[in-house]
């Protein structure tokens, strides 16, 4: 239940939360840190090895250095993009441990031979390379990865210290290079502990306004949820429950009345328990669709009521990225398919009875008895079969081409597709749409966008761990 | 998470980021130059002791400058920071025979400590006029030493390129999420229409319960009699079903009793309960007490056994709902059960409350329940779980129905008045799921004789 908590204390981030994961638009905001930390390390590895030839002793070992300096800049470009978010724990591994073997070839290629450590341009890379990973990991594996890059180029500088053209302590040598790593390396986890712990901070409050916003609404939310039951109850029920109160008698009329408005007043009811908070969303941007003077015809295709598994972050992701496309200039109001099919077991809302008598194993009755909603404005009833019929067709075919994700134990994967026709250019659609593509990436799982003008294919998995109803 | 930082509070928190930032690389630059000379003052020459002075200072007005960020302790830092690099410059490259220039890492170390605190800038443009001030000082410091010792002068990049990475590092979180401002606000709306619904939707699952308990079982109970005139059970339900359809506060009474104090709790000696000791307050004030006697108002045999005071372990709010769904199991037995009585047993531990509640009835099939589903899915069911509990339900055709509605119980502390309240926010106990739940005990089918 939604109910302000009075305890002020805040909870921790967890470990593993970073910029990117908190706050995705702003991990978007971030992203071109990375192609310039890149250009900069590929930069300073080109001249530092070229204004340093004549250190250099096997030639192909230095190429190979910034080869495979190259290739780690590459990888943290390609790891930082936005529509391949989550920056995963792999890539800032390969990203560092490709800044590690560039570093041990460029040693190795000036082996014997290093004028100075402070010039070599591996550990300062190595270092920028740690910088850029502060909007996308958590501050304690930067910190991992930074000291332990550290030692390693602490040991390498030790190693080369017989050869090198200064004479001072060792140890002097070490210092200076693992500073080149550690220096970067440490403000980068300080940036990422201090953002999250904002972002983190901010998010607890701003939760508990809205949870204090939704308390306050709850007189005229309960005032509205009464009114539409009255009003759905129809202008017969009560007058008739009057009417027999005040005869005092009962005819076979009544009888046969009682009988079926007993019938039609549950059936109203029936089908409001089957509403979920996704039929509400598309009930209401209908409506302002229809506001704005167009025709529009939404359909959701969510036979097993699996919206109902989603969490408040998953609802409010896919809320807003359907509120937005029915927004987009260019929409097509005919067009908006929503379609959640999936393995594993729907999320437990219905009636489970169990027969323990006679037989022991008893099982759950079959889920809701509907197969497909589809709502439409009252004009287009007609359109609204033949989309319903549409949409079963493609969740046919989607389910004959689509390849079922094999689940284990209690984990159900959830496929939300959501189909939409928007007549923009492309580069346009997804530059409104980036944003909040980039949240969906942080609360689903394996988020597929296809397009073939004008249509535009979402497709994003859900992963459930426990089958919970009304949550 | 979706919900990110709104517009108005990027900067500062970047910002914020970006100093804290600043200040480890800093820290790290000065520290690296304290063991650094230290090595080479125990080694080498002991007069580089005034460097590890210097470079102290600095670090004591960096880390007070983090905690307290005043503009007078970055002048102070400044000021300490160019004589500092002046002294460190000076003293270090004037060991003899170490240093073969003078852009040597080592002696940009406290140069760069220093141009850090352009970090602190609460804004883009603050913090470049702040690190370029330090960056020109540091340079001229660095250059007038240089002057002084013997050592050939070359330019250091070292500093340069932190100076300027520092500059485009804030200049880009200065001028980033130009293109994004619409949709945060977009994200935190959506996570407020959640929450309306999540409410909207405990409401309207509430109100649903209660237009079936009252407006279908009325419907279902007049299609159910004969013609003539009207049972005086009939009369009395009918009138309680218009007057609770009438005050239009039905919902928000609920809602206002979940909140109000929890009743108080019973005294020890009640707890103790035998069926010969006084019948307490604690169970005639009870929203099940209220529902079994409205039952009882419309002919049912209702006998109820086990430990009444347990009642007063629940809150208000759900002591009503637990009245509500038991009503609605009563009702059943009286609409389909087709017997004239039911028996009515509590128990509890001490963390939950059960209530079993049985009949002989005709009992019913899955299949003829699918059809009536919405009383047990909605009054019942969703209705008890909204509470944290379970319900279980065993039936067979000719062999009665029995229902036991498990409901998570606040902790039993009378002196503490406050417990069925935070009982609300605890986690409930996860009860089995139904499908590997034993039967009870006895059969419904023979009802036990009561204590």
């Amino acid at each position: 239940m939604t109910r302000a908590t009075p305890t002020p204390r805040r909870p921790r981030a967890p470990a593993s939360a970073s910029q990117q994961r908190l706050d995705p638009i702003g991990g978007l905001a971030a992203w071109p840190l990375a192609p310039v930390v890149a250009l900069i390390v590929v930069t300073y590895a080109i001249v530092a090895t070229i204004s340093r030839m004549h250190e250099i002793q096997i030639t192909e070992l230095a190429a190979a250095s910034v080869a495979v300096l190259m290739i780690a800049a590459a990888v943290l470009v390609w790891a930082a993009r936005p529509d391949l978010a989550p920056f995963t724990r792999t890539r800032a591994v390969v990203i560092v441990a490709l800044g590690l073997a560039a570093h041990l070839l460029a040693a190795a290629s000036t082996w014997q031979f290093n004028g100075m450590i402070q010039d070599d341009f591996a550990p300062i890379g190595l270092g920028l390379l740690l910088l850029a990973l502060a909007p996308f990991r958590p501050w304690k594996e930067i910190l991992t990865l930074g000291v332990s890059s550290a030692v390693v180029v602490g040991v390498t500088a030790l190693a080369q210290s017989p050869f090198l053209g200064i004479q001072t302590p060792p140890f002097l040598f070490a210092i200076i290079a693992m500073t080149q790593v550690l220096a970067p390396a440490l403000a980068s986890a300080a940036y990422s502990r201090q953002v999250v712990n904002s972002i983190h901070r901010w998010q607890t409050d701003a939760r508990r306004a809205i949870r204090a916003r939704t308390e306050e609404s709850r007189g005229l939310l309960a005032t509205e949820v009464v009114d539409q039951r009255l009003k759905n109850l129809g202008a017969d029920v009560l007058p008739f429950l009057a009417d027999v109160l005040e005869r005092e008698t009962l005819t076979a009329a009544d009888i046969k009345r009682a009988r079926s408005l007993a019938f039609q007043v549950r059936r109203v009811l029936v089908a409001e328990v089957d509403h979920t908070w996704l039929d509400d969303l598309i009930d209401r941007e209908r409506l302002k669709l229809t506001e704005r003077g167009l025709n529009p015809l939404c359909v959701i295709a969510d036979p097993e009521r699996r919206a109902t598994g989603f969490d408040s972050d998953q609802r409010a992701a896919v809320g807003a990225l359907i509120v937005a496309l029915c927004r987009l200039k260019g929409f097509d109001p005919t067009s908006l398919v929503v379609q959640i099919d999936g393995s594993g077991e729907a999320p437990a809302d219905t009636d489970q009875i169990t027969q323990a008598f006679g037989h022991r194993g008893a099982r759950p009755t079959p889920a809701a008895d509907t197969t497909t909603i589809a709502i439409v404005t009252a004009a287009e009833e007609q359109a609204a079969t033949q989309a319903k019929a549409q949409a079963r067709a493609q969740a046919q075919v989607h389910a004959a081409t689509a390849p079922r994700p094999r689940t284990t134990g209690l984990s159900a994967i959830d496929t939300i597709t959501i189909q939409a026709g928007i007549s923009l250019p492309p580069f346009h659609r997804r530059r409104a749409l980036r944003p909040y593509l980039s949240v969906l990436r942080a609360v689903f799982t394996r988020v597929r966008v296809t397009s073939r003008h004008p249509l535009l294919t979402l497709e994003f998995d859900a992963e459930r761990t426990t089958t919970k109803g009304i949550k | 998470m979706s919900l990110g930082l709104p517009g108005h509070l990027v900067q500062l928190t970047l910002a914020r980021a970006l100093a804290r930032a600043a200040h480890w690389f800093a820290l790290t630059c000065l520290m690296a130059a304290v063991v650094s000379v230290g090595i080479l003052s125990l080694t080498r020459s002991p007069e580089l002791w005034i460097t590890i002075v210097v470079v102290a200072a600095m670090g004591a007005l960096l880390i007070l400058f983090t905690r307290h960020r005043r503009i007078t302790l970055a002048v102070a830092y400044l000021i300490v920071g160019t004589l500092g690099v002046y002294v460190f410059t000076t003293t270090v490259l004037g060991v003899p025979d170490v240093f073969p220039a003078s852009n040597m890492f080592l002696v940009a170390l406290p140069k760069m400590a220093l141009v850090m605190v352009g970090g602190a800038g609460t804004t883009a443009l603050a913090g470049v006029l702040w690190s370029t001030a330090a960056f020109i000082l540091a340079e001229t410091a660095a250059f007038l030493a240089i002057l002084g010792t013997a050592v050939p002068y070359r330019p250091d990049l070292f500093t340069l390129s932190t100076y300027l990475v520092l500059v485009g590092v804030m200049v880009l979180a200065g001028i980033d999420r130009r293109a994004s401002n619409a949709a945060q606000p977009a994200i935190h709306r959506a996570v407020q229409d959640g929450s309306n619904r999540q409410l909207r939707d405990a409401l309207d699952t509430r109100a649903i319960a209660l237009l079936n308990d009252t407006t279908v079982a009325q419907l279902v109970a007049l299609s159910l009699a004969e013609p003539g005139a009207l049972s005086p059970g009939l009369r009395a339900s009918l009138n309680y079903t218009l007057a609770t359809l009438h005050d239009t506060n039905w919902l928000t009474d609920i809602d206002a009793r979940t909140n109000t104090a929890p009743r108080p709790t019973v005294t020890g000696t009640a707890t103790e309960n035998t069926p010969k000791s006084p019948v307490s307050d604690a169970w005639l004030s009870s929203a099940v007490y209220t529902a079994i006697e409205r039952t009882r108002d419309r002919g049912l045999v209702v006998e109820v056994t086990g430990d009444r005071d347990a009642l007063a372990c629940l809150d208000a709010g759900s002591d009503r709902d637990v009245g509500l769904a038991v009503e609605q199991c009563l009702v059943n037995v009286i609409l389909h059960a087709g017997v004239a009585s039911a028996e009515v047993a509590i128990e509890s531990d001490l963390s939950t409350i059960s209530l079993l509640i049985t009949d002989a009835g005709r009992g019913f099939t899955e299949s003829e329940s699918a059809s009536d589903r919405l009383g047990l899915r909605q009054s019942v069911r969703r209705r008890i779980e909204q509470l944290g509990g379970s319900v279980l339900i065993w039936s067979r055709p000719g062999a009665g129905t029995s229902v036991r509605l498990t409901v998570p119980a606040a902790t039993h502390t009378p002196t503490n008045p406050a417990t069925s309240q935070t009982a609300r926010n605890r986690p409930t106990p996860r009860n089995p799921p139904m499908t590997r739940a034993t039967p009870p005990s006895h059969n419904p089918a023979t009802p036990r004789n009561p204590r």
